[in-house]
């Protein structure tokens, strides 16, 4: 798949086996992928390297997906940077309008749907920058 | 009472009546003054009993002309002022006596003409009568303040199911109609708990509160643990110093009961479904306040007080058991979710070609999709596990199992996961063999050990097996994030965690699993944190059973 450039895209999971294949897939179609274990590592990469996405679990040990969230917000180096929930729990619509995220992806996530959201979100604004 | 001892030219005089089946002195009156009162006859100061109990077992009057020179000197002689003459006058109802009249001149003897008798005796009868009027009406308005009291605790009790609120209404309630003070004590987790106190002086309420924190102690001869440990009500219409003395335990506790003027008191069971849920307490300052009839009403009022407690504990258990359900629902559908999200997106990505089928590419999806299809299976048995523990049909297979093998396997299983989040595993092991069953005991090793995994922090972890008195022990200690010791005592419950679902996930049924596994052995499971953010020990004994050949 071609963006017109490398996305840099950070995915926020505490599943190692999800993790990999995420990076499998993201990077097969173009992306280049950033990984942390939890929110309060999420915070450090994402301060480090501005991607140009998160997808973001809420269930997570340590700091959780709702707790990275509010210190996204308030932290105005990283705060634009749009968030996709990717969640197996219930209730995502409320709790993605809550948190303010651009998408939300229900686990088991469908592939095509979730790269469409991404191509979507990373063709906005400003263009990804180039690895 | 003022018209009696002019009829009868007396300087004093009594009046007795029978109430609750025991005499009381009702009324007191001097030439100056009447009072009216409740004292047991036999507390009464200044009366010739003797005399009284006279008439009221004959019926017959009594007039002592002289009461020195009677057969009934004796207690004149000990009155504190010499009476000279005295008269006691049966007051009767046609079918019983209802008292005594009594009354004393202390000045003349010979006092009592008999003309002044006759038109005294006359007297009785109309006093009778109006006494009997009375006594009705008395009746009638004690029964409409009763219904009243029930019917207005009745409806404070069912009115909310917060009954610490509502006991603290119904306290009040009995304040003053039953009693000049009242108290509800509550058994609640195995402590008692003073839920609610009214006062007629509210200013008294905080050292009543005070009072209540003082008899915690089970070994206590206070009425309220009495009550608690034999389910029975008490009363005691005459406490005096002696009384509060022994039944209080130190200075304090006396000293309190003096203050608050303790002079009668009841004592009522909390009473529903055959277990005592605490105690009433209905205390007055005044001595023979409470009768058998007002201990009735109390007993019915407390009654109503532990139904109203039972059901709404009732009603928070059963909400209780419907959050545990829900939440478990929404960690399981977590569970089952998490690794059907990898197995599914690896096999849509070769499906589609998003991953070309590269032989790399193969090895590393099915490997990961081999491991999500273990996770599922694994999932899936515990839940099995689950509904065989709760239905009673854990069928054990036992044979000749050596438990550091069975703890050598299941490190090796987990040697992977050790490995990616960095945690090293120290084996302590000598050979223990038992007569166990081999698939449950991997999995009680298994689940203990994914615990310290989960909750080890990446820190290392110490397992260690020996045998100690001839019973096999294991134990797992990690050095984590440690449990909480208030939730020490939930986590081997179903569906139990002691962190938040939304950072751990699990189904919460690993330790109920495994100490049900070890319980069906006739074992024992413990776990043990010094606090959080210390790790946390698990020690399995296990009785190994008979067994065949040298181990």
């Amino acid at each position: 798949m071609n963006h017109g450039g490398t996305a840099l895209v950070l995915v926020v999971e505490d599943d190692l086996d999800i993790r990999e294949v995420m990076r499998m897939v993201l990077e097969a179609s173009g992306y280049e992928v950033l990984e942390a274990g939890d929110g309060a590592e999420a915070l450090v990469v994402a301060r480090a390297h501005r991607p140009r996405l998160i997808l973001l679990d809420l269930m997570m040990p340590g700091m959780d997906g709702f707790q990275f969230r509010e210190s996204q917000l308030r932290d105005p180096a990283i705060a634009a940077i749009p968030v996709v929930i990717v969640s197996g729990g219930g209730a995502l619509p409320q709790k993605a309008a809550e948190l303010g995220a651009a998408g939300y992806l229900v686990k088991p996530t469908d592939l095509q749907r979730l790269l469409a959201m991404m191509q979507d979100l990373c063709r906005d604004g400003a263009r990804p920058r180039v690895g | 009472m003022r018209i009696c001892l002019e009829t009868a030219g007396a300087d004093r005089g009594l009046l007795v009546l029978d109430e609750d089946g025991a005499p009381f002195v009702r009324s007191a009156a001097t030439t100056t003054a009447v009072s009216l009162e409740r004292t047991p006859l036999d507390a009464a100061p200044d009366i010739a009993r003797v005399v009284v109990g006279h008439v009221r077992r004959t019926g017959d009057m009594v007039v002592l002309d002289d009461a020195r020179r009677s057969a009934f000197a004796a207690h004149a002689q000990a009155s504190p002022c010499p009476v000279k003459s005295v008269l006691a006058v049966p007051i009767q109802r046609p079918d019983r006596a209802v008292g005594v009249l009594y009354l004393e001149n202390t000045l003349v003897v010979d006092a009592f003409s008999l003309e002044r008798v006759r038109s005294l005796d006359l007297l009785s009868g109309h006093i009778s009568v109006a006494l009997e009027n009375s006594l009705l009406f008395e009746d009638r308005r004690r029964g409409e303040l009763a219904t009243q009291l029930l019917a207005d605790a009745s409806s404070a009790l069912v009115e909310s199911l917060d009954y610490a609120a509502t006991l603290a209404r119904v306290a009040q309630l009995a304040v003053p109609v039953l009693a000049d003070m009242c108290a509800v004590d509550v058994v609640e987790d195995g402590q008692l708990r003073r839920m609610g106190v009214a006062h007629v002086d509210p200013a008294q309420e905080a050292l009543m509160f005070e009072a209540g924190a003082s008899y915690l102690d089970p070994g206590s001869p206070h009425p309220v643990v009495q009550v608690l440990r034999t389910g029975r009500a008490w009363l005691e219409s005459e406490v005096d110093d002696a009384l509060l003395h022994r039944l209080t335990r130190g200075p304090r506790e006396a000293a309190i009961g003096a203050a608050l003027g303790v002079r009668s008191a009841m004592v009522v069971p909390l009473f529903a479904r055959g277990r005592t849920l605490g105690a009433m307490s209905f205390v007055s300052r005044q001595p023979g306040r409470h009768t058998a009839r007002d201990l009735t009403l109390a007993q019915e009022l407390g009654r109503r007080a532990a139904m109203a407690i039972d059901n709404a504990r009732l009603y928070a258990e059963s909400q209780a058991s419907v959050q545990v359900r829900d939440q478990f629902l929404s960690v399981a559908s977590h569970e089952l979710r998490t690794p059907l999200t990898s197995l599914s997106m690896t096999v849509e990505a070769l499906l589609d070609h998003t991953i070309p089928a590269t032989p790399d590419n193969l090895r590393r999806t099915f490997s990961i999709a081999r491991r999500q299809i273990a996770r599922l299976t694994h999932l899936v048995d515990e839940l099995l596990n689950v509904s065989r523990i709760t239905a009673g049909r854990l069928a054990l297979e036992l044979d000749d199992v050596d438990l550091a093998a069975v703890v050598r396997d299941v490190v090796q299983r987990f040697a992977g996961e050790a490995s990616r989040t960095g945690t090293q595993v120290a084996l302590h092991v000598t050979s223990v063999v038992g007569r166990w069953d081999r698939t449950a005991l991997d999995q009680v090793v298994t689940n203990i050990m994914a615990n310290a995994l989960k909750f080890g922090a990446g820190k290392p972890i110490d397992l260690t097996v020996e045998a100690i008195n001839g019973t096999a022990s294991l134990v797992v200690a990690d050095r984590g994030i440690g449990i909480p010791s208030d939730r020490i005592p939930h986590i081997f419950e179903r569906f139990e965690r002691a962190v938040s679902a939304r950072q751990y996930g699990g189904l919460g049924l690993g330790l109920y699993i495994a100490r049900a596994i070890i319980e069906a052995f006739g074992g024992s499971i413990e776990a043990m944190s010094p606090g959080p953010h210390e790790g946390a020990t698990f020690t399995v004994r296990l009785p190994r059973g008979r067994v065949e050949g040298p181990p």
